[in-house]
């Protein structure tokens, strides 16, 4: 079977990974992937370089087999989504609009949305209860409902592999375990997602398989259980940790560093 | 998006319409509906006639279809910069255009010579710009800004220059010029070609442009080939306002606050934002030039100055009220 998304000797172009070891990756549908790594390792930019925004130092991707780069951006797009660590609002639009331009890839040249494009809008922001506010100008929207509108903009865009740059940004307590939750959903659903995030516990809880990314480049990456290694985590963040365990969780909690 | 803001287009095309028969009607000497319908029917007095067909009509055409140019290429600039307040000349395209025009206007050059002039000093400063801004980093809305406004002053500096040493009888037809003038638009065919055709290619890429208003990153994402799209905007944006500068000389303001009334009317969706810029630029200019010609009758304002004198207010309006920019 082939993997959805799969990485050949893939290097990042980074000036900083100088480290010579190769990423040779393979992303199952099912699979719920997280990537840790400290401030500056790294993970924007791999999470740019799967979405075929950047390119590699060196190496190749295959999408479901195919060469990423022989694949037509609108076809990528329709298997490809990626939500971004910041979004850019230069001009006025509303929460709805902005959902619908996630149907972009869908349509054609002289498509226009359909009322089923319009309807898969309204429930995307119906999970992320954004509906109320569908007539809103995205101007007035808090950091943390701005988050949500572009999660339901990649919704709309239903691809098969979500690319997701720190989803919990912004988000309170309540809203990042649902948005996990609907990610989570989606992936059961035969999916797949790759999410940059910083909260170990939010990681150990969510996520099915882990990649570590260092500053220098190097990688490991395999199964949850195996990943959520205390010294390895403790090298990874140059922070030491404390282990607990409750109702079955791995509960990460950083110790001070100040003696 | 299919939606009730649809049904206003035929409001803008009625004001359109009015706007071109007033452009008829009034003038140094006022005409009455019936002398017109008379002459475009094919009977009325010669003088009438002429007065009519080869004075009013072409360059109440050109008119029209100049304001149409210049919203649709400050629409697309708006988007290709990310930048609300972007206009067609930001990029020093007018600059380039007015140093060629007034080159040939010291060198006593007839109209046509001038225009051309125009034309290719747009184009010229259009590639010069592109090339800088490519350089040897990443080519980005900010870095072809910053280019732009560094020419545009540096076009400044030589217009500056060229009026200061211009012999007093040409320097007022060179002012006239630079503050944009439709009393020499002989011919309206190729600004309405050019609007025609612009419009027809840009007709199915409307949601791209939607979609590129939000950032080239999120609109890669989103399947829109961003490259390729933005080159397409600059060409025809340049193209566009190269037409206008030669057929009126630089008229500021339209490309401006044109995008922006559209857009209060009509919301943001650009597959109906540029036919309304179009339409709303058209009727604007119009409008301006008509008062051009009847304010201080029998001579004749240049129309830039009647667009800066009505979009200043608008615009500080727009911008006091609104809450986004």
């Amino acid at each position: 079977m082939n993997a959805l998304l799969q990485t050949h000797q893939l290097q990042l172009a980074l000036p900083a990974h100088t480290a010579t070891n190769t990423l040779d990756w393979s992303i199952q549908r099912g699979e719920c992937w997280g990537i840790l790594g400290p401030n500056g390792a790294g993970k924007t930019t791999l999470l740019h370089c799967l979405a075929g925004l950047r390119p590699p130092r060196q190496g190749e991707l295959l999408l479901q087999g195919q060469p990423l780069q022989r694949l037509s951006v609108r076809q990528r797009a329709l298997q490809l989504g990626l939500l971004f660590q910041q979004q850019q609002d230069e001009f006025p639009a509303t929460v709805l609009e902005t959902a619908l331009i996630g149907r972009h890839p869908h349509l054609s040249l002289w498509q226009n949305e359909s009322p089923t494009d319009l309807a898969l809008a309204q429930q995307a922001l119906q999970r992320l209860d954004l509906l109320p506010l569908a007539e809103r100008r995205i101007q007035t929207l808090s950091g943390g409902e701005r988050q949500r509108l572009a999660l339901a903009t990649l919704l709309t865009q239903d691809p098969q592999l979500l690319l997701l740059d720190e989803p919990t940004n912004h988000l309170d307590l309540h809203h990042q375990i649902s948005v996990l939750e609907l990610i989570q959903s989606e992936v059961q659903q035969g999916k797949a997602a790759v999410m940059a995030l910083h909260d170990l516990n939010l990681a150990a809880r969510y996520c099915s398989h882990l990649l570590l990314l260092y500053p220098d480049g190097q990688a490991c990456w395999g199964e949850k259980d195996i990943m959520l290694h205390l010294p390895a985590l403790e090298t990874l963040y140059q922070q030491p940790l404390l282990l607990f365990q409750a109702e079955g969780q791995s509960i990460f909690i950083p110790r001070s560093t100040n003696g | 998006m299919p939606n009730q803001l649809y049904r206003r287009l035929p409001l803008l095309l009625l004001a359109a319409l009015l706007a071109l028969i007033g452009g008829l009607l009034l003038g140094s000497v006022p005409l009455s509906p019936l002398t017109i319908w008379a002459v475009l029917i094919g009977e009325g007095n010669p003088l009438e006639r002429m007065l009519i067909l080869e004075l009013r009509l072409p360059r109440v055409l050109a008119a029209f279809a100049t304001g149409g140019l210049l919203a649709v290429a400050g629409a697309l600039m708006q988007v290709l910069l990310r930048n609300p307040l972007a206009d067609p000349y930001v990029l020093g395209l007018s600059g380039g255009a007015a140093v060629a025009a007034l080159l040939a206007m010291l060198a006593g050059l007839g109209i046509l010579w001038v225009s051309s002039a125009a034309f290719v000093g747009a184009l010229f400063s259009t590639l010069l710009v592109f090339g800088l801004a490519h350089g040897s980093g990443s080519w980005t809305p900010t870095r072809l800004l910053l280019t732009g406004v560094v020419i545009a002053a540096g076009w400044g500096a030589l217009i500056s220059f060229l009026l200061a040493v211009a012999p007093s009888s040409e320097l007022p037809g060179m002012l006239y010029w630079l503050m944009g003038d439709l009393a020499h638009a002989r011919t309206a065919l190729l600004p309405w070609l050019a609007l025609l055709a612009v419009l027809l290619i840009l007709l199915p890429l409307g949601r791209h442009l939607n979609v590129l208003a939000r950032g080239s990153l999120q609109a890669a994402a989103l399947g829109v080939p961003v490259r390729r799209m933005e080159w397409l905007i600059y060409g025809l944006a340049a193209l566009l306002t190269a037409v206008a500068v030669t057929v009126a000389g630089s008229i500021g303001f339209v490309g401006l606050i044109v995008p922006h009334l559209m857009r209060l009317l009509l919301g943001h969706d650009h597959r109906l934002l540029l036919p309304a810029s179009a339409l709303g630029g058209g009727t604007l200019l119009v409008v301006a030039d008509t008062l051009a010609r009847i304010l201080i009758a029998p001579q004749q304002l240049p129309v830039g100055v009647i667009t800066a004198l009505l979009g200043v207010p608008v615009f500080l309006l727009l911008l006091h009220r609104s809450r986004t920019l």
